[in-house]
C-alpha cells in the first residue's frame, strides 16, 4: 500500500515538473519580455519587477527563481492589468465563479448519468434503454461547446425563456450546467449501463435476489456498489473535462470566471498570466487525478496493489 | 398405402439419382472473402455507419466542390450587402426598414453602388437608376444563408471553413496514425528496457492535461510562426495553410498519438509471439521488415478505427482552439471561428451562430457514427 501510494504521488511529481519545465521554456521561447510591453511602468519599476522576478538574469538561473517562487506558490505578475495585479490575486478573484459553475455541473452529470444509466440498464433492450442510448451516443458526439451555443440558440435567442449573459440569478445557471454536464453525464449513463448489467448477471445477484431481498435494496446496496467503480475512474477525466470547458462554456454565456479571463489573457497576450494559470490548471488537474486514483483503490478492495 | 408391421416404409423416391441442379443447391453458396471484403459487407449492413458515410462524402462536395459553384469567395467583401439574413436581398432589406416605423432613414447606409472589391469594374458601374439596379439584381446569386458584417457571403465562407476543418481533422489523423503506430510498434516489438523506457515517456504524455499544452504551444508558436510567414511569403503559398494551422499541426505531432501508440503496442506484443512472425525471421527477415511488413498490416483494423475517431477528435480541437481565439487567423476563416465571430452579435444575427455550430455537429457526429462502424466492422475481437 505504501509503496503503491509512493510511487503515485511520485509520479503526479514528475507529471508536475514537466509540465512545469514545459511551460517555463515555451512561454521564454517568445519574443519580448513580460514587462516589455507595460508603458505606464516606469523604468525602474521595470528594473525592479526584473530582479524581483530574475529576469536579469540568465535563462537557467531563472529558472531556480521560478520554481522557488512556485513552490511558494507565487504565480507572478500579470501584464495586462493595468494595476500590476499578481497572478494569484487574479486566480482568487475568478477561480471561486468557475468552481461554483463547475462543482454544480459535476453533481448534476453524476445525477442525470447514474439516473439514466441505471434506468437503461434495468430496462435492457426495451424502448426506454434504446432511447436513452440514442441519447447518449448523441450527446458524446457532440461536444460541450456545440452544445452550449445550441442551448443558447433555442432557449435563449429563439424561446427567450433564459437570460444568457453573465450569472446573476440562480436561473442563469442552468444553460451553462447542462452545456457542461451533457457530455459527462452521457458518458457516465454508458459506463453505468454496461457495468451494472454485467454486475447484474452475476450469482451473487441471483442469490439476493433468491434470498427474497427487495429489488431496490439489491439494486444500490449490492450491484452499485460494484457497477459505480468505473465511475470513479472517470472522475479524473471529468474534472479535467469541466475545468477546460468551462474555457469556452464561459465565452458562449459571458460568465465572469477564470476560463473567461484566460481566453482574454490570450488575446491581450498576458504570458505570466496564461502561464501562471495553465500551471494552476495543471495541478489541479493531477492533484485531483491523484486523489481519485488513491480513493479507488480504498474503495475496491479486491484491487491489488504493485 | 397401409402401414404394415416391421416394414420400413421406404420411400423409392428417395433413392432416385439426383439431378444437376440439386446438387448444385447442396454446395454451400459462399464466396471466399477477403478481409476488406468482409469489413466491407458488414459495414454496409450497419445502417449508422452508412449514414455517417454518406454524409462525409456529401461534406466533401460541399467543402470541396460548392465552393465552384457559388461566384462568391470567401474573402471578397460586397459593399452594401452587410449583415444580410439568409436569401434577402438588400432591397428587400431596405424595404423591411421603412416599413418598420421608428427606424431612421440612413440613406448612406444603402447607396446602391454594387461595387464588389474583386471585380469592380464588371460591377455595374455605380448606377442610381432603377432600371439598373433592377438589371444587376437579377444576374446576382442569391446569397443562401446571408452575409457576414463585412459584406461576405457566409455560404461559401462555410463551405471554405469546413474545408478547413475537415483537412485539419485528416492531416492531423494522419500524423497521429504515422507517428503512433510506428512508436508503438517499435516499442512492443523490441520490448524489455527499450520498451519499459518509451511507455514511461508515454505514460508522463498521457498524465498531461493535454488541452492546456495545446493550448500553450497554440500561443507560443502563433508569434514565430506568423513572423516567418510574413517574411517569407512563398511558405504559404506552398503550404496553402496558415501558420495558425501549421502550430496545431505540430502540437498534434507532440501529444495526440499517445493512444494510438499504446493501442497498436498492445497488437504488436500480441501478434509478435504468433508463428508467422517466428517465421518471417526464420526466413531471414530484419526488424525492419517484420515491423512494417508483418506486423502493421496484421493489426490495421484497430490503426484504421483509431485514426477514424482521431478525426473529429482533431476537427473538435482544432474548433475549440479557432473559438477561443487560437489557430487560424484572419482572413481565413474556421467553423470555431465563424462561430466565435458571431457570438458577440447573436441577439440580431442568431442563424450566423446557428450554422458553424450546426455544421460542427454533423462533421463530428457523421465521423464519429461511421466509427463505431468501423469498430465493429473492422475489430476481430468483435467478430461473432
Amino acid at each position: 500500500m505504501a509503496v503503491f501510494l509512493l510511487k503515485r504521488v511520485l509520479s503526479a511529481i514528475v507529471t508536475l515538473f514537466f509540465v512545469v519545465t514545459v511551460t517555463f521554456f515555451l512561454m521564454h521561447a517568445v519574443p519580448g519580455g513580460p514587462f516589455a510591453t507595460n508603458e505606464k511602468l516606469g523604468r525602474n519599476i521595470v528594473k525592479a519587477m526584473e530582479v524581483k522576478y530574475g529576469l536579469d538574469k540568465p535563462l537557467i538561473q531563472q529558472y531556480g527563481i521560478y520554481l522557488r517562487n512556485l513552490v511558494k506558490g507565487d504565480l507572478g505578475l500579470s501584464i495586462a492589468s493595468k494595476e500590476g495585479k499578481t497572478v494569484n490575486y487574479i486566480i482568487g478573484q475568478k477561480f471561486p465563479v468557475s468552481a461554483r459553475l463547475g462543482i454544480i455541473s459535476i453533481i448534476m452529470a453524476l445525477i442525470l448519468g447514474l439516473f439514466m444509466g441505471c434506468y437503461a440498464a434495468l430496462r435492457h433492450e426495451r424502448f426506454v434503454d434504446r432511447f436513452i442510448m440514442f441519447i447518449s451516443t448523441l450527446g458524446i458526439a457532440v461536444p460541450g461547446f456545440i452544445m452550449g451555443m445550441l442551448l443558447l440558440l433555442l432557449f435563449g435567442v429563439a424561446l427567450r425563456w433564459l437570460n444568457f449573459i453573465g450569472l446573476n440569478t440562480p436561473a442563469d445557471y442552468i444553460l451553462p450546467t447542462i452545456a457542461l454536464a451533457f457530455y459527462p453525464a452521457c458518458f457516465i449513463a454508458r459506463l453505468i449501463r454496461s457495468s451494472l448489467l454485467d454486475v447484474l448477471g452475476q450469482d451473487y445477484i441471483r442469490t439476493a435476489r433468491a434470498k427474497g431481498i427487495h429489488a431496490y435494496m439489491i439494486l444500490f446496496k449490492h450491484a452499485m456498489r460494484n457497477a459505480i467503480l468505473p465511475v470513479v475512474t472517470y472522475m479524473g477525466p471529468l474534472i479535467a473535462y469541466i475545468l477546460v470547458g468551462s474555457f469556452v462554456i464561459e465565452r458562449i454565456f459571458s460568465i465572469p470566471g477564470l476560463g473567461l479571463f484566460f481566453i482574454q489573457s490570450i488575446t491581450s497576450r498576458d504570458y505570466p498570466l496564461i502561464m501562471g494559470t495553465t500551471i494552476f490548471l495543471a495541478v489541479l488537474i493531477i492533484f485531483m487525478n491523484l486523489v481519485v486514483d488513491i480513493v479507488y483503490v480504498f474503495i475496491d478492495p479486491r484491487i491489488k496493489l504493485k | 398405402m397401409a402401414k404394415k408391421p416391421f416394414s420400413l416404409h421406404i420411400d423409392p423416391l428417395m433413392f432416385e439419382p439426383a439431378d444437376a441442379e440439386s446438387k448444385k443447391e447442396l454446395i454451400i453458396k459462399r464466396q471466399s472473402l477477403s478481409f476488406w471484403q468482409d469489413a466491407w459487407r458488414r459495414l454496409r449492413k450497419n445502417p449508422t455507419a452508412m449514414i455517417g458515410l454518406n454524409m462525409i462524402i456529401i461534406l466533401f462536395l460541399f467543402a470541396f466542390v460548392g465552393p465552384l459553384l457559388i461566384p462568391y469567395e470567401y474573402d471578397e467583401q460586397i459593399r452594401g450587402f452587410e449583415n444580410l439574413s439568409p436569401m434577402q436581398t438588400p432591397e428587400e432589406r431596405a424595404i423591411a426598414k421603412e416599413a418598420a416605423p421608428k427606424v431612421k432613414n440612413r440613406s448612406e447606409e444603402f447607396s446602391y453602388e454594387f461595387k464588389t472589391t474583386r471585380d469592380q469594374d464588371t460591377a455595374a458601374t455605380t448606377t442610381e437608376t432603377t432600371v439598373e439596379t433592377k438589371e444587376y439584381q437579377e444576374a446576382v446569386f442569391p446569397h443562401v444563408l446571408g452575409t457576414d458584417s463585412l459584406g461576405r457571403d457566409n455560404l461559401v465562407r462555410i463551405m471554405y471553413a469546413t474545408r478547413i476543418s475537415l483537412s485539419v481533422g485528416i492531416i492531423a489523423s494522419f500524423i497521429i496514425l504515422i507517428i503512433g503506430s510506428t512508436y508503438g510498434a517499435f516499442s512492443g516489438f523490441i520490448g524489455g528496457k527499450t520498451d519499459n523506457v518509451m511507455m514511461r515517456i508515454l505514460e508522463l504524455l498521457y498524465a498531461l492535461p493535454d488541452i492546456l499544452i495545446v493550448i500553450l504551444l497554440s500561443v507560443v508558436l502563433k508569434e514565430p510562426l506568423s513572423q516567418l510567414f510574413a517574411t517569407n511569403p512563398t511558405l504559404s503559398k506552398i503550404t496553402g495553410i496558415g501558420p495558425g494551422l501549421i502550430s496545431m499541426f505540430v502540437t498534434f505531432a507532440l501529444l495526440y498519438w499517445v493512444g494510438m501508440a499504446r493501442i497498436v503496442r498492445g497488437q504488436v506484443l500480441q501478434l509478435k509471439e504468433q508463428e508467422f512472425i517466428i517465421a518471417a525471421k526464420a526466413l531471414g527477415a530484419n526488424n525492419n521488415r517484420v515491423i512494417f511488413k508483418h506486423l502493421i498490416p496484421n493489426c490495421i483494423g484497430p490503426i484504421i478505427v483509431t485514426t477514424t475517431f482521431q478525426v473529429p477528435n482533431a476537427i473538435f480541437v482544432e474548433s475549440f482552439l479557432s473559438f477561443i481565439g487560437l489557430g487560424i487567423s484572419a482572413p481565413r476563416a474556421s467553423l470555431g471561428s465563424l462561430a466565435n465571430d458571431a457570438l458577440t452579435g447573436v441577439q440580431t444575427y442568431p442563424y450566423m451562430l446557428a450554422q458553424p455550430a450546426i455544421m460542427i455537429a454533423i462533421i463530428i457526429l457523421s465521423f464519429n457514427m461511421l466509427g463505431d462502424g468501423l469498430r465493429d466492422a473492422l475489430d476481430p475481437r468483435m467478430k461473432k
